[in-house]
């Protein structure tokens, strides 16, 4: 799940081997993540049948952040914040049909709002929502998810993505991609799970709203994933992974368009990740006359054993409304991590990152349209995972 | 000059359009789906009176500019927008008006009696740019125009008056004068001499009781009714009763309001003596709840009755993409009345201002008195074509306008904490003739666009059914 990716198993365990008796149980276990296709980390537990697991997630920290607008002086906050706080708990069969509810922590009242429920306290809303069935038919993995699933293309990345604890990822981040859609989600797996495609629909509003219109989106994604080495005693996988999408938004008869292409590039090791992205958008939030182009690498080794490691990355993001000019905006985040898990014993992951951001926002993509923006920052990330299977 | 007489604009428009939206066009989409959002709540909790909303912006380009504030907006934030040469951070965080345009600015009678011209309407205040309200009020006196069929030429002329208005009303600020404020103790114009004159005389003679409210065997109490008869249909002024649950509501906001008063009024003011629903005020806020309540005043006596309004207050429209301090108000209530406060040159212009909530409703509270009266672009535009008023008194009004909107930005707190007028100063940095320059291109910029999506709305509204296509669930 994306909560959970296969780097962060519920329960940290030495890797054991698999008896195929156990297989649609485990595969069950697994599809519980969002990256249903990906089995790199056997799921412990005594039998590998029926099982119940829940888990938990946290990113919280602190953030000095510098913000100028045109010649105008600098705005400077200082905040406590809690980006992310999920808390999951699915059920899978040995027939490999399952349940999974996420759920999540929010602020109620956005930016620029001035009411909240209960007072702009953090409530709860669900993230995830969905059936699923993970198997094998003859040759084939097939997995079946319906409900408020996660698009396809972030369910693949996401788990690719060691860094999410830094901030979404662009597709998130800018709405190109539905972290959490109406929907179903249709996968099948080749050649040892090394060749994945998945099929999704859903109704292209986003969690947030309900349908305006009858057209559905349709998002087909194709990864190729191959272990090319074995580094310290784990495999070192390259993955390339292309994404067609054909979708709408708004009312009828004119709904808005929202099509999307893109492909990635990415290297996938415990201690290594590596990404590249490239999207191109087709009609972007409710404007359809925009297009849009984002691009996004990211990088991240652990240096030292577990305590001390370095993450970078950065993106573009270029909004270009019919006959104006390229708006866009650049994002370099770069700092040090360490994983002290070992710690805190019951916790599937904690890592602390101490993080330099820099974005800068040309005048046409500005809040203010003319005036260019530019944010420097420090953060102080942790991020915490917890999980238990039952 | 002449005016159009409104139904054949329409016609003209209808004609024009060949009623008919262009299906492929992502601007018309992009309108649908902004007006459809805008409205959502509402279509889902008022489907007929959204209805009607939309119906009553199709009537009339001036009331279409005015339910249309999330389009403008959504317009002046996307990238592309027309750029300002005068932004800067602190300017971007001055407190507007949100919506300041002709028709909201109306008259009041302070304590003291003297009769002052003020903006009225402050649903829409948020932190922004000042360059945004600005842009706003041109745009207004321009659909103001356009409807009484002036020429670009003249338009442009009117919009350069009122930023003319506001850089000088800035630049007199920053010299040390003394704030500006309009009063019926001197003349301020043919159009708002006219007004303060009527509203003073309206006020005196009480006639908001009188229409609002009956006197029967020497008891006063509520009219329900029509004080003015529908159009085609629409709802202009009726009075309802309501049910037993909604005028325990009402009951209760009228009591937790007083405590938000600045100056406390004697035990048994706020008695109630009747409670009527108000339906066909506003554009923009047409669907919204407005109550009228009937309440003792200070003495016993019929004379002395006061009729007082609770308008429900929803989110202003949010201007994109800025990161403003959330809470910066405790609550919609609160945030119109403050901001009203803070804007207005006297703090007690209204001396019945006020809040209260009962979540998720949250309501303003003002005295419903004919002593507040609002500028009327139809009777500006229909006095225009009888000539008894000149192109030269809108100007007198836009410079006006321009100077209010000038001081309530300058002398209303902004984000950081500081007059607004020192961030405004050094943004327009004594190129006051460049932001009026700026500020007329901007909008004769947006015009053509505003009249194409007022022809694509009224296509749409014919097309699409009277929510634009969208399905209340209720339907």
């Amino acid at each position: 799940m994306a909560g959970l990716s296969p780097r962060v198993p519920l329960i940290p365990s030495a890797p054991r081997r698999v008896s195929s008796r156990a297989a649609p149980a485990l595969a069950a276990l697994l599809a519980l993540s969002a990256c249903a296709e990906r089995r790199p980390d056997p799921f412990p537990g005594a039998d590998d049948r029926a099982a119940l697991a829940v888990d938990g997630q946290v990113f919280a920290g602190y953030g000095y952040q510098s913000r100028t607008r045109g010649e105008g002086e600098a705005e400077t906050t200082n905040a406590f914040v809690i980006d992310r706080a999920e808390l999951g708990v699915g059920y899978a069969a040995e027939s490999g049909l399952g349940l999974e509810l996420r759920l999540e922590a929010v602020r109620t009242a956005e930016r620029g709002s001035y009411i909240g429920v209960d007072g702009n306290s953090l409530v709860m809303r669900v993230r995830r929502a969905r059936g699923f069935y993970s198997g094998q038919v003859g040759p084939v993995g097939l997995d079946v998810e319906l409900g408020l699933v996660t698009d396809p293309w972030l369910a693949a990345l996401l788990p690719r993505f060691h860094q999410r604890a830094t901030g979404p990822l662009l597709a998130e981040q800018f709405e190109l991609f539905d972290a959490n859609e109406l929907g179903a989600v249709v996968g099948l797996r080749f050649w040892k799970d090394r060749v994945t495609l998945a099929l999704g629909a859903a109704n292209g509003e986003g969690r947030a709203d309900t349908e305006f219109n009858a057209d559905k989106t349709f998002t087909a994604r194709l990864s190729v994933e191959l272990p090319v080495a074995e580094v310290s005693g784990a495999p070192l996988r390259v993955g390339l992974h292309g994404v067609a999408r054909s979708g709408s938004t708004g009312p009828e008869p004119r709904p808005t368009p929202s099509d999307r292409i893109g492909g990635a590039l990415t290297v996938d090791h415990p201690d290594y990740g590596l990404g590249a992205m490239y999207l191109r958008a087709t009609g972007l939030e409710d404007r359809g006359d925009e297009d849009g182009e984002a691009i996004e690498l990211w990088a991240d080794a652990r240096l030292v054993s577990e305590w001390l490691g370095v993450a970078v990355r950065w993106s573009r993001f270029d909004r270009r409304p019919a006959g104006g000019d390229v708006a866009g905006r650049r994002r370099l985040s770069a700092g040090l991590f360490g994983d002290v898990h070992t710690l805190l014993p019951g916790l599937s992951r904690t890592r602390l990152y101490l993080l330099y951001d820099d974005e800068q926002i040309d005048a046409e993509a500005g809040s203010v349209p003319g005036v260019a923006e530019q944010t420097t920052g420090v953060r102080l990330v942790l991020e915490v995972a917890a999980g238990r299977r039952f | 000059m002449r005016a159009h007489p409104l139904p054949a604009l329409l016609v003209t428009l209808a004609a024009l359009t060949g009623c008919d939206a262009p299906a492929d066009d992502p601007r018309v989409a992009w309108l649908q789906s902004t007006l459809v959002e805008d409205n959502r709540i509402l279509l889902e909790r008022s489907p007929d009176a959204v209805a009607d909303k939309f119906r009553k912006m199709a009537s009339r380009p001036y009331y279409f500019f005015r339910g249309s504030m999330a389009v403008f907006v959504g317009d002046a934030g996307r990238p592309g927008a027309t750029p300002t040469r005068f932004g800067s951070g602190p300017a971007s965080r001055v407190l507007l008006l949100g919506d300041p345009h002709p028709e909201n600015l109306g008259s009041y009678r302070p304590p003291s009696g003297v009769m002052v011209f003020e903006y009225n309407d402050f649903d829409g205040a948020t932190y922004g740019p000042f360059h945004q309200d600005v842009r706003r009020l041109g745009l207004g006196f321009a659909v103001a125009l356009l409807e009484a069929g002036a020429e670009p030429a003249v338009v442009g002329s009117i919009v350069e008056a009122a930023a003319a208005g506001y850089v000088a009303g800035v630049g007199s600020l920053a010299a040390g004068a003394p704030p500006f404020e309009v009063t019926d103790r001197g003349p301020s114009g043919e159009i708002v001499d006219d007004l303060l004159r009527r509203a003073a005389r309206d006020g005196h003679a009480r006639e908001a009781l009188d229409e609002y409210t009956v006197v029967e065997g020497g008891v006063r109490s509520m009219f329900f009714g029509d004080v003015e008869r529908p159009t085609d249909g629409l709802i202009n002024d009726r009075v309802e009763p309501l049910e037993a649950e909604e005028a325990a509501l009402v009951r209760g906001l009228v009591a937790d309001y007083p405590a938000t008063l600045l100056t406390a009024r004697p035990a048994g003011f706020f008695a109630i003596k009747g409670i009527s629903r108000r339906r066909g005020a506003g554009v923009s806020s047409y669907p919204l709840r407005r109550y009228y309540v009937l309440v003792e005043g200070e003495t016993a006596g019929l004379d002395d009755d006061r009729l007082l309004e609770l308008k429900e207050v929803l989110d202003p429209t949010r201007v994109a993409a800025l990161h403003l301090r959330d809470r910066a108000f405790s609550g919609n209530g609160q945030r119109v009345v403050d901001a009203q406060r803070r804007l207005h040159a006297q703090p007690e212009c209204d001396p019945l201002l006020g809040w209260s909530a009962a979540p998720p409703l949250q309501v303003r509270i003002r005295e419903r008195t004919k002593y507040q009266k609002g500028i009327d672009v139809a009777r500006i535009v229909e006095r225009l074509d009888e000539r008894r008023w000149t192109l030269d008194d809108v100007a007198q009004l836009a410079d006006v306008a321009g100077r209010l909107l000038a001081r309530s930005h300058a002398r209303a707190e902004t984000l950081d904490g500081v007059a607004g007028l020192g961030p405004i100063a050094d943004a327009l940095a004594d190129d006051g003739a460049g932001f009026v320059a700026e500020t007329r291109a901007a909008v004769l910029t947006e015009l053509p666009r505003f009249e194409a999506d007022y022809a694509a709305f009224v296509a749409l509204l014919a097309e699409e059914g009277p929510w634009l296509g969208y399905r209340p669930a209720s339907r």
